[in-house]
C-alpha cells in the first residue's frame, strides 16, 4: 500500500509541470466550496445562536399582531397568570456605536436585570453574576452591559465610557459590565439596558418590543398559550417560541441551499477542468499506457493507478485549498451576511468566521471527490482503447464526429428546457424551477460543441488564413475546446444569472419605491436601512415643524409596519400623497375604481399590492382585514399597485389617519416634503439638517439621493457577485489556458508542418488566439442565453417560492457586457501562453514530435 | 548563373562542449534552378539536416545557406517563412497533412495566405488537386479517409500550390508500398520537367533516388560522392535506374 503511494507520488513528481494545473485548479474548487460553506454555516450559526440567546428558556413569545410595539403594562396581567413562572419583557432597537471615526451597528436591548435571568443567560467574562452590584446599574441611566467582543472592538473597557447614537440623538454611557460570549451575548453586537433607560433613550415609551414567557415546571406550554390568547387583547399574539425557531429556521434554510448550491458549483467547474487536463496528461501517455497493457498489465488495473493518482492529486489541492478557503470565508463572510439580512429581513451580523470541522471536511471529501470523478472517464477511455491502433497511434488526435445519439440527446434537452421555460409562466414552485435552471444548463452544455463547429467556418473567415487552420481544427477535434467553453459558460452564466437577480430587485425595488416617492425631499430616521429592512420611527410631531420651515409648499408622511395572523405589511400615508401628485403616483392595476385614492384617502377602502393579491387571490371590493392594537380592521379592497416590499407575504396601502386612529401611534418612518417652485432643495435640505437634525439623526434625501439610495442598498447585498466573478475569471483563464496548451502539445506537428510550409511565427500564434476567440465567443453567447433563462426561471418560479416576491425580471445587459468582455479577456489571457509557446515552437522538432 | 540552392562550407553541430555531436562538415552543394537532385546515404548521415537548411528550418553553425542568391542568415524569421510560402513546397514522408482539414482545405490555405479567394482560390486548388490525381470525389474528405497514396499525392498538391521553384521532399516514398512511391516519384519527376521546378529529394531508397538528374551521397555529415550522370553512379544506382526503365510510367 504504501509503496503503492510512493510509486503514484513519484510518478505525479516526474509529471508535476502537467500535474500542477490540476492541482491548482482542485485547490481553487475547495477554496471556493469550503469558503462558501464555512462562511454560509458560521451566519447560519451565528442567526441560531442570535435567535436561541434571545429567546433562552423562553416557551411562548407574546408581540403585537399589528407589529411593532405593545403595552408594558400587559407584564402585569401576564404574571398573574398561574402557569406562569418568569414572564420578561424585552425591547429591541438598532443602536450605533463610534469609535475614531467608524461607526459599529448594535442592538440595543431593554430588559428588565432584576428578573430578565430567568429567562436568559447573563455571564461575567471571568465569571460571576452579570453586575456586582445592581443597584449601582439601575440608579445610572448611563449603565449598559456589552458582550466583551463589542467591548473590544470598540477599545472600551469595563467602567470606561464610549458614544452610542439611538433614535433620539447621540448620548453617552458607560460599560458597567462585561458579558462572556456564552448565553445572551450570542445574539451578536449587543448592548444590554435596563428597560426603563432603554426606553427612555429611544423613545419607545413605556412600550415594549415582546414578552417572554416561561411556563411553570408541569405545566403544558400549550395550555398555557390557549388561556394568554384568552386573556390577552385580540392584537397580541401568543406563539410557542419553538415554532417561531423553526419557521426562522426554514427561512434561513433556503438561503443556505442557495449558497450551497454555489459551492457545488464552483466544485463541478474544478472537477470538469481536472477532467480536461488529466484527459491530456493521459493521452500524453497513451503510448506508454499501450505498452504496458501489450506486457500483461489489465484494464482493471490501468484505470485503478490512475485513479489513485488522481487521487493523490486531488489530496494536494485539498490540502493546499483548504486554508485557502479559510482566507476566502473572512472575505465573503460581510457581503454574504448583508445578502442574508436582506433576504431574510433580519439583521444577521458577521463577526468573523471560525474554523468549523464540518463544513472543510465536507469541502475536503468533495475535493477528493471531484478528482476521483474527473479522472474517471478519461482513465476508463485511456484503459479500453484498442492496444494494437494505441501503438499505433501514439499522440495523434481521433477526430470527433456528431452522431445521431448526440444529436438526439441535444435536440430533447434543448426542447425540455423551452418547455419548462414555458411553464415557469403559468406554475411558479421552487422545485420546477430548480428543475429548470439544471436543464436549461445542461442543454446549454450540449450546445457548445455544435457551437464550436459553426462558428468556426464565420470565424475563419473573418479572422483570417492562418486563424482559420486553428478555429477548422478546434470546430472538427474540439473535445478539450469543448470542456474550456463549458466552463466559461456556466462561469459566465452564474455571473449573468445573479447579476439579473440584482438587476432585478434594484430596478424593481427602486421603480416601485419611488413611484410614490417622487417629492423634492424625504426625511427619515438615519437608522433605517434598506439591507436588514429597519423601520425606525421618528415623532408624528416632526412634520408641522417640516412644515414650517420656508420654502415648503407640502408636507405627507408614512409609516411602515407589519400586521400578524395572517402576516401582512402595511403603508399608512397621509391622505395629501394620494391626492397631490407632486408626491407621486399610485398606478393601478386593470380593473380598480375610478376613485380609488380618493376613497383610500378619507379612509373607505385599502389598496393592496400584486403580492398580497396573488397570495391570498384577492378581487377588487374583496374585504381586507388588518389586526390593530383596537381591533381587527376591516376595508374592501379598491386596487392593486406593484409590490411594495414590506413583507414577503405582500402589503396593504391605507390613510395614515385610519392608522393613527386604530393603532392610537403618532409615529412616522419617513416624510416626503413638496417644495414651493423656484425654492432651492439645497437651501431646504441644509435648513432641515441644521434645525430639525440636530435633535435627532435624521436623513435628508433629494430624490435621486432617495433612488440611490435603495439601489445602493440592494447593490451592496449583492456585492459578492463581484468575489464571484473574479473568481469564475480565474477560473477560466485557467481552463482556457489548459485546453489550449493541450491543444499546443496535441498539435505540436502540425505546427511544425504548417511552419515548413510557409506559416510564420506570429500565425501559430494567431491559430492559438483565434481558437481562444472561438471559445470566448461561443462560450459567451450561450451563457447569455443560459443565463437569462436561468434568470427568468428564478424569477418566476424561485424567488416568489422562496422569498414571497413577484418580481419582474430585468436583464442586466451592464453586468451581462460586462462579464462577456472579462470572459474574453480572461480566455485570451489564457492564451496567451499557449500561444506564444506556439509561435517559438521550433520547426525542426516540432515536426520530429511524436 | 547563380545557382537556385548554394550551400557554401556549411557545417552543423548540435549540442557544445564534449557532448557535441556534428551533423555536417564543411558541406558544398550547389543546385542549379530546374535540376531534380537525390541525396542518398545511411540514417544519421546528414541528409535531413540539408534539407532543414536549405527550407530556413535550421540555421547553419558554420558556412552560408543562398536561395536564389539571397543569403538566409541575413533574413527574419518572418521573412523565411514568406519564402517558404512563396519560394518552396516540401513533401514529408509523413505527408503531415491536417486531419482535421478536408483534402481541399489542406491544400487551400496556402494559396489563401497568399490572398488568393472566393472563385479563383476554387479553381486552382481544384486545378493542383486534378494535377497530382486525386479523385474530386475524395476532396470534401479528411485525411484519414484516404489512403497513404492519396494523402501523400495531396500533400504534393498542398506542396506545389503555390508554384514554387523548388520541391522539397523527404523520404517522400518512405511510408508507401512499390506502386504508390513509384506514383509519386513520377509526379515529382512531371512537375521537374515541365514546370521546370528544382527538386531537392532525400531518400535512402536507391530505386527513388534514380528520379533524380543527379545524386549526391553522403556519409558523416560530408559529401562522399556527387555524379552528375548515370553513367557516373555507384552501381546498385545504376541497377535501380535500369529497374526503373523497363517498368512503365504509373498512371
Amino acid at each position: 500500500m504504501i509503496e503503492g503511494v510512493r510509486s503514484v507520488v513519484r510518478r505525479l513528481v516526474l509529471d508535476l509541470p502537467q500535474v500542477a494545473m490540476a492541482i491548482v485548479v482542485i485547490a481553487l474548487g475547495v477554496a471556493l466550496s469550503a469558503g462558501v460553506l464555512l462562511a454560509n454555516h458560521a451566519l447560519r450559526a451565528r442567526y441560531d445562536a442570535s435567535v436561541e440567546a434571545l429567546a433562552g428558556a423562553a416557551d411562548l413569545q407574546i408581540t403585537a399582531l399589528s407589529g411593532g410595539t405593545l403595552d408594558a403594562a400587559v407584564l402585569d396581567a401576564v404574571r398573574a397568570l398561574p402557569g406562569v413562572k418568569a414572564a420578561a419583557p424585552l425591547l429591541l432597537a438598532p443602536a450605533f456605536a463610534h469609535r475614531d471615526g467608524e461607526v459599529t451597528r448594535l442592538r440595543l436591548i431593554g430588559v428588565d436585570l432584576l428578573d430578565d435571568a430567568t429567562v436568559r443567560v447573563y455571564r461575567r467574562t471571568g465569571g460571576g453574576a452579570a453586575l456586582e452590584d445592581p443597584l449601582v446599574f439601575l440608579n445610572q441611566q448611563d449603565s449598559v452591559l456589552l458582550t466583551s467582543a463589542v467591548a473590544t472592538r470598540l477599545g472600551v473597557a469595563e467602567g470606561g465610557a464610549f458614544d452610542v447614537e439611538t433614535a433620539l440623538g447621540r448620548r453617552r454611557l458607560v460599560a458597567r459590565g462585561l458579558l462572556d460570549d456564552s448565553g445572551v451575548a450570542g445574539a451578536g453586537n449587543l448592548l444590554v439596558m435596563d428597560l426603563a433607560a432603554a426606553q427612555a433613550a429611544v423613545g419607545a415609551g413605556e412600550r415594549v418590543s415582546q414578552i417572554d414567557v416561561v411556563a411553570r415546571d408541569g405545566g403544558g406550554v400549550d395550555a398555557l398559550r390557549e388561556t394568554l390568547v384568552a386573556t390577552l387583547p385580540s392584537h397580541l399574539d401568543v406563539a410557542r417560541v419553538a415554532d417561531r425557531k423553526r419557521e426562522l429556521s426554514r427561512a434561513a434554510s433556503a438561503f443556505q441551499v442557495m449558497l450551497d448550491a454555489l459551492a457545488a458549483m464552483g466544485l463541478a467547474l474544478a472537477s470538469l477542468i481536472t477532467a480536461n487536463r488529466l484527459a491530456t496528461i493521459y493521452q500524453a501517455r497513451t503510448w506508454e499506457m499501450g505498452v504496458l497493457r501489450a506486457l500483461g498489465l489489465t484494464p482493471a488495473a490501468l484505470v485503478r493507478g490512475l485513479v489513485g493518482e488522481a487521487l493523490v492529486m486531488a489530496a494536494a489541492g485539498v490540502l493546499i485549498g483548504l486554508p485557502l478557503g479559510i482566507v476566502f470565508a473572512q472575505l465573503i463572510v460581510q457581503p454574504v451576511a448583508d445578502t442574508m439580512s436582506l433576504n431574510l429581513q433580519q439583521v444577521v451580523t458577521a463577526s468573523g468566521v471560525a474554523v468549523r470541522p464540518a463544513p472543510l471536511l465536507v469541502a475536503g471529501m468533495a475535493g477528493l471527490l471531484a478528482g476521483v470523478l474527473a479522472a474517471l472517464v478519461p482513465a476508463l477511455a485511456a484503459a479500453r482503447a484498442p492496444i494494437v491502433s494505441v501503438l499505433a497511434r501514439g499522440r495523434s488526435r481521433a477526430v470527433s464526429t456528431d452522431g445521431r445519439g448526440r444529436r438526439t440527446v441535444r435536440r430533447i434537452s434543448t426542447a425540455v428546457a423551452a418547455l419548462l421555460l414555458a411553464l415557469q409562466l403559468v406554475v411558479d414552485t421552487g422545485a420546477l424551477a430548480g428543475l429548470t435552471m439544471a436543464v436549461v444548463v445542461l442543454a446549454g452544455a450540449l450546445a457548445v460543441e455544435p457551437g464550436l463547429r459553426w462558428a468556426s467556418l464565420p470565424l475563419g473567415r473573418l479572422l483570417g488564413p492562418a486563424a482559420r487552420i486553428g478555429v477548422e481544427d478546434q470546430g472538427r477535434a474540439p473535445s478539450r475546446a469543448v470542456g474550456a467553453t463549458i466552463v466559461l459558460m456556466v462561469g459566465v452564466a452564474v455571473v449573468v444569472w445573479i447579476g439579473s437577480m440584482s438587476s432585478s430587485f434594484e430596478a424593481y425595488v427602486v421603480r416601485n419605491l419611488m413611484l410614490d416617492r417622487e417629492s423634492d425631499l424625504s426625511v427619515d430616521s438615519g437608522f433605517n436601512d434598506i439591507v436588514v429592512g429597519d423601520d425606525a420611527r421618528i415623532d408624528g410631531e416632526l412634520l408641522p415643524k417640516l412644515a414650517a420651515i420656508p420654502g415648503v409648499r407640502a408636507v405627507g408622511a408614512g409609516v411602515n409596519g407589519v400586521s400578524l395572523r395572517p402576516e401582512t405589511g402595511f403603508v399608512a400615508v397621509d391622505p395629501v400623497r394620494f391626492r397631490d401628485r407632486s408626491f407621486g403616483e399610485w398606478p393601478l392595476a386593470d380593473g380598480a375604481w375610478p376613485d380609488a385614492l380618493e376613497r383610500v384617502a378619507r379612509g373607505e377602502a385599502v389598496l393592496a399590492d400584486a403580492t398580497l393579491v396573488a397570495r391570498r387571490g384577492l378581487v377588487i371590493g374583496a374585504p381586507v382585514q388588518l389586526t390593530t392594537p383596537t381591533g381587527v380592521l376591516e376595508l374592501p379592497l379598491a386596487g392593486v399597485t406593484p409590490t411594495k416590499f414590506r413583507s414577503p407575504a405582500g402589503d396593504v396601502m391605507l390613510s395614515r389617519d385610519l392608522y393613527q386612529r386604530w393603532w392610537r401611534d403618532r409615529t412616522i418612518t419617513q416624510a416626503f416634503v413638496v417644495l414651493q417652485p423656484g425654492v432651492s432643495v439645497r437651501a431646504v435640505s441644509d435648513a432641515i439638517r441644521s434645525t430639525l437634525g440636530r435633535a435627532q439623526r435624521l436623513r435628508v434625501l433629494t430624490r435621486d439621493e432617495l433612488a440611490e439610495w435603495y439601489g445602493s442598498g440592494v447593490r451592496s447585498a449583492y456585492s459578492f457577485l463581484d468575489t464571484l466573478a473574479a473568481l469564475v475569471l480565474l477560473v477560466v483563464v485557467i481552463g482556457t489556458a489548459d485546453a489550449l496548451a493541450a491543444s499546443v502539445v496535441e498539435r505540436t506537428r502540425e505546427i511544425g508542418a504548417l511552419r515548413a510550409l510557409g506559416l510564420t511565427p506570429r500565425d501559430a500564434a494567431a491559430q492559438v488566439l483565434a481558437q481562444a476567440t472561438a471559445i470566448a465567443l461561443v462560450g459567451i453567447a450561450v451563457a447569455l442565453a443560459v443565463g437569462h433563462a436561468m434568470s427568468f426561471a428564478f424569477v418566476e418560479g424561485l424567488v416568489p417560492s422562496l422569498l414571497g416576491w413577484r418580481l419582474e425580471l430585468r436583464a442586466s445587459w451592464q453586468v451581462a457586457g460586462v462579464a462577456a468582455t472579462l470572459g474574453v479577456i480572461a480566455c485570451l489571457l489564457g492564451a496567451f501562453v499557449p500561444a506564444a509557446r506556439a509561435g517559438r515552437l521550433s520547426p525542426i522538432t516540432a515536426l520530429r514530435y511524436e | 548563373m547563380n545557382p537556385l540552392v548554394a550551400l557554401e562550407a556549411v557545417g552543423k553541430t548540435y549540442g557544445s562542449g564534449p557532448g557535441a555531436v556534428s551533423a555536417l562538415d564543411a558541406l558544398d552543394l550547389m543546385v542549379p534552378e530546374g535540376e531534380f537532385v537525390s541525396i542518398v546515404g545511411p540514417s544519421g548521415c546528414g541528409k535531413s539536416t540539408v534539407l532543414n537548411l536549405i527550407a530556413g528550418l535550421d540555421e547553419p553553425s558554420r558556412g552560408r545557406v543562398r536561395i536564389a542568391g539571397r543569403d538566409l542568415a541575413t533574413m527574419s524569421e518572418r521573412g523565411r517563412s514568406d519564402l517558404r510560402l512563396r519560394f518552396i513546397g516540401f513533401v514529408f514522408q509523413g505527408f503531415n497533412l491536417l486531419p482535421r482539414l478536408t483534402v481541399e482545405r489542406n491544400v487551400a490555405w496556402r494559396l489563401e495566405r497568399l490572398g488568393v479567394r472566393g472563385r479563383a482560390l476554387r479553381e486552382r486548388t481544384a486545378a493542383v488537386l486534378e494535377q497530382v490525381g486525386v479523385r474530386s470525389a475524395a476532396w470534401s474528405r479528411y485525411p484519414n479517409e484516404l489512403s497513404g497514396g492519396e494523402q501523400q499525392r495531396v500533400a504534393a498538391a498542398r506542396a506545389i500550390a503555390t508554384e514554387p521553384r523548388l520541391l522539397l521532399a523527404d523520404e517522400p516514398t518512405g511510408n508507401l508500398d512499390s506502386a504508390n512511391g513509384r506514383m509519386i516519384l513520377d509526379l515529382l519527376r512531371r512537375l521537374n520537367v515541365e514546370r521546370r521546378t528544382s527538386v531537392v529529394m532525400v531518400t535512402h531508397d536507391a530505386f527513388a533516388a534514380t528520379y533524380g538528374h543527379r545524386t549526391v551521397e553522403m556519409h558523416d555529415g560530408r559529401i562522399v560522392r556527387d555524379v552528375g550522370s548515370l553513367a557516373d553512379a555507384p552501381p546498385p544506382l545504376r541497377l535501380a535506374a535500369s529497374l526503373r526503365e523497363s517498368q512503365p510510367e504509373a498512371p
